[in-house]
Parts: C-alpha cells; structure tokens; sequence
C-alpha cells in the first residue's frame, strides 16, 4: 500500500471515531463558545474598536479550542493501546504524522467554522467580501496550530501529566502565529483587507513549514518505544 | 553503562572543575573591577549604566546555552548516547539562570534609563519567549515522568525552541512596528560608539559569565549523572530484593 492509502485510511479511522461519539467535536465548539462569550463579559467589545478587540479574542478562542480537540484526539489514542496498534502497522512512521495532522486540521476547521459563525452573530462583525480573506488566514493559523500541536500533543499525553502539558507548550511555540493571525484578521476586521499584511502572511507560511518539516522530521523519534 | 566508565567520567568532570574555578573566580574578580573601577561612569545615565554590563553578557551566555541545547538535542536524536541527553538538561537550565538574569536586569536597568519597567520591545519580547520556551522545556523534563522516552521529547523541544526563534525574532519585530515607539532604544548604536573602556569591561564580563557558566555547567552535569546512577542504582536494588 502506498503512503497515501496509509494516510487516508488513519484519517478515516479517526473521523469515523469522532462522529461516532461527537465528542471533541462537541466539547471545542462549546469551549470556543464558552471563551467568546467569557471575553465578550471581560472586555465588553460593543465599546472598543472590534477590528482591535475582536480579532484577538476569535484566535484565543480558536488556540484555546485547539488544546482542548488535540488532547482529546490523542488521548483517545492511548486507550486500549490503540497507538502501540497503529505502530504494528507496517508503515512509514510519518504517514502517522501527516494523517494525525490531517485529521486534526479537519477537526478544528469543523469546529472554526461554527465558531467563526457564533464570532460573527454575537459581534456583529461585518464580513462583506472579506470572507476569502479571513478564510486564508484562518487556513494558515489552522495548519500551523495542528503542525506544532501533533508534534507537542504526542508527547505530552504520554507523559506523567499527560494533557497538562499541551498548554504549557503550545502556548510560547504559538506566539508568534498569534501575533501574525491577529494582526491580519484585525485588517481584515477592519475593512483593509490583506494588501498591507503580506509580510505576516508570508511569516505564517514559514511557520506553517518550519512546524510541518520538523514535526515530519522528529515524529518517528517520538514514537519509539 | 558499566559503574567504572560512570567512575572515570564523573572524576574527568571533578578534575576539569580544579582548573576551571580557580580561573573563573579570578575572571569575576577582573569583571568585577572592570565594571565598578576601570569603565568611566555614563554620562546620562550614571552608575545604572554598569548594569549592562552583567545583563549583555548574560543575554550572550543564555544564547551559548541555548545553542549548546539545541546541538545536544540533535546530537541525542542522531547517535542516542545518553551523555548528549545529559548535556542538554544541564545545558538548559544553567541557560534558563542566565536567562532570568537578563530578565531581572532589564527592568532594572530599564526603569531609570527609559523609565519603565518593560517595553514591549522586540528584543525583549523575543528573549521573554525563549525563557517560557526552556522554562516549559524544563517542566517537561521535570513533570515528564522517568523514562527514555522523555528524553526524545526534551530533545525535540530542544530543537524546536530554537529553530523557532527567526520566526520569534520577525514576528516580534513587525508586531512592535505598528505600535508607539519605546522612548529611548539606544542599544543598537550603543556597540558602535562605545568607549574603548567600555567595550573592554564588556569582553572582561563576557569572559567571566561564560567561565561561571562553564562551571555551573560542569556542576550541573555531575549532577544529573548521579542522579541517574542512583536511580539505575535504585532499580537494581527493587529488582534483586
């Protein structure tokens, strides 16, 4: 079988799983709720520039989301020795990688859009043709966040604190996506568009290939045992 | 690993320490005199300048440090020997010491030249990042959990961190742009029209924190090899009795 057949039948499995119990889907879409909402009660944005505020508290709660769906997803691999399992499989260890990450960028985009969608009502943000845009944005933040948190989640649910960990890791590693991912959605909020913002576009591309060439890289190293 | 080799080893870390502590001590001393007696006082800011120099070379031994993690990290992932595992934890919390000197002097210095604490400055941010980055790196090491497995993952954070830090370094610096500028950021014309003197004290104190950083290192990997053969030791004796 061909790394390609590797990946999309790990990707399968793990989207078959998730629908069937719905479960980090559900809980990061009521989170990332959770989150708009608590920041939408701390900073009041009705007041202050959206553009400023907003964009801000969308990618908080697109990163805090993100913790929650990776730990979880990862998690539900240790059960019943499912990863010792997937490593049987006569396979390239990093098909491993890019199927994990797949399926987690899968996960996220779902719960993004609803998220985005509850962002938009509960804002009032005005997104007239800046969709493409933002979807841009959002796409690069997306697969950064998963390119970074495969290689991180990995590790630290195996260890002692298991789902601890992620946060405390992710968080410093993802700072400079933050930056970059707010700065562009803030123009975007802002009716600007992306023309002044290529330097933080081309910025999140390196990131997005710097995390996925050496999560690739060190993936089998994480999964010897 | 036999008990002799550890033997040999840890005695070849003894033995490097009974030269390296003697020079290091008297490095610091001349440091010392270079920063209080021998560089002029600054004519803006007074006595508060001297601070840089301890903060400079700091920043330059975290980076040493830091480095030194980062091709630790590659070496265990590429030959998997242990002593490489060994290094970089000794190597990266003696850096995440001089790390936090930096951060402490900083401020300090900071108040009285630009009066603030912190500026969201590009090179302070980035130094800030790396410290939560190795901070987290040693909670990983400490809260991982015994195993060789946790030693890969230290490993790959090691390289991680570091390869990050272009894209920090850019980030931060594009981020701070499109905000007001800090009151006085001197620090890049600073190294060009700096008094002779100063630039001297400055070397004088480079050289002595990278020799207490030598030791320190050295220490801190006596250290971690008696931990270690203690707690093989440990096991020996659970599985016999």
């Amino acid at each position: 079988m061909s790394a390609a057949r590797h990946i999309a039948l790990i990707v399968a499995k793990d989207l078959r799983g998730e629908l069937r119990t719905k479960e980090a889907l559900t809980s990061t879409v009521f989170f990332s709720l959770l989150v708009l909402l608590v920041f939408n009660f701390a900073f009041d944005p009705g007041t202050r520039d959206l553009s400023v505020v907003g964009a801000g508290i969308l990618w908080i709660a697109f990163l805090f989301g993100s913790i929650l769906a990776m730990n979880r997803l990862m998690l539900d691999e240790r059960e019943d020795a499912r990863l010792e399992g997937l490593m049987l499989c006569p396979m390239e260890r990093t098909s491993l990688y890019i199927a994990k990450c797949l399926s987690m960028f899968l996960l996220l985009s779902a719960t993004e859009i609803v998220t985005l969608v509850l962002f938009v009502v509960f804002f009032n943000v005005p997104l007239d043709g800046q969709f493409g845009a933002l979807a841009l944005v959002v796409v690069l933040g997306t697969i950064g966040l998963v390119a970074l948190g495969t290689t991180l989640a990995t590790m630290s649910v195996r260890t002692r604190t298991r789902e601890v960990m992620l946060p405390l890791l992710l968080i410093p590693f993802a700072v400079p996506l933050l930056i970059a991912c707010v700065e562009t959605t803030g123009s975007i909020l802002a009716g600007r568009g992306l023309a002044e913002e290529l330097h933080w576009l081309r910025l999140l591309i390196a990131f997005d290939a710097l995390f996925l060439a050496l999560g690739y890289l060190t993936f089998p190293a994480l999964l010897e045992e | 690993m036999s008990a002799d080799q550890a033997d040999t080893r840890s005695s070849g870390g003894i033995d490097s320490l009974g030269t390296l502590v003697p020079i290091g001590f008297l490095a610091a001393l001349i440091a010392l005199w270079a920063a209080f007696l021998y560089a002029p006082t600054e004519r803006i800011e007074g006595n508060v300048q001297r601070i840089l120099y301890m903060h400079v070379p700091a920043a330059m031994t975290m980076y040493v440090a830091y480095s030194l993690v980062f091709l630790a990290s590659v070496m265990y992932l590429t030959r998997r020997d242990s002593r490489w595992d060994e290094l970089a934890a000794a190597s990266a919390e003696v850096g995440t010491v001089f790390a936090t000197t930096v951060l402490i002097t900083g401020p300090i210095w900071a108040k009285k030249a630009w009066g603030t604490y912190w500026v969201w400055d590009a090179r302070l941010t980035t130094t800030l990042l790396l410290w939560l980055i190795f901070c987290a790196y040693l909670m990983l090491r400490t809260y991982g959990g015994a195993g060789e497995h946790v030693a890969r993952y230290c490993a790959v954070v090691g390289i991680i961190g570091f390869a990050d830090l272009p894209i920090i370094h850019y980030s931060v610096q594009w981020w701070r742009t499109l905000h007001p500028e800090p009151k006085v950021m001197t620090q890049g014309s600073m190294g060009g029209g700096m008094e002779t003197s100063m630039f001297l004290a400055l070397a004088l104190g480079t050289v002595a924190a990278l020799m207490l950083f030598a030791v320190l290192l050295r220490l801190r990997l006596r250290l971690e090899r008696m931990e270690r053969r203690l707690e093989v030791a440990g096991q020996l004796l659970r599985s016999e009795g």
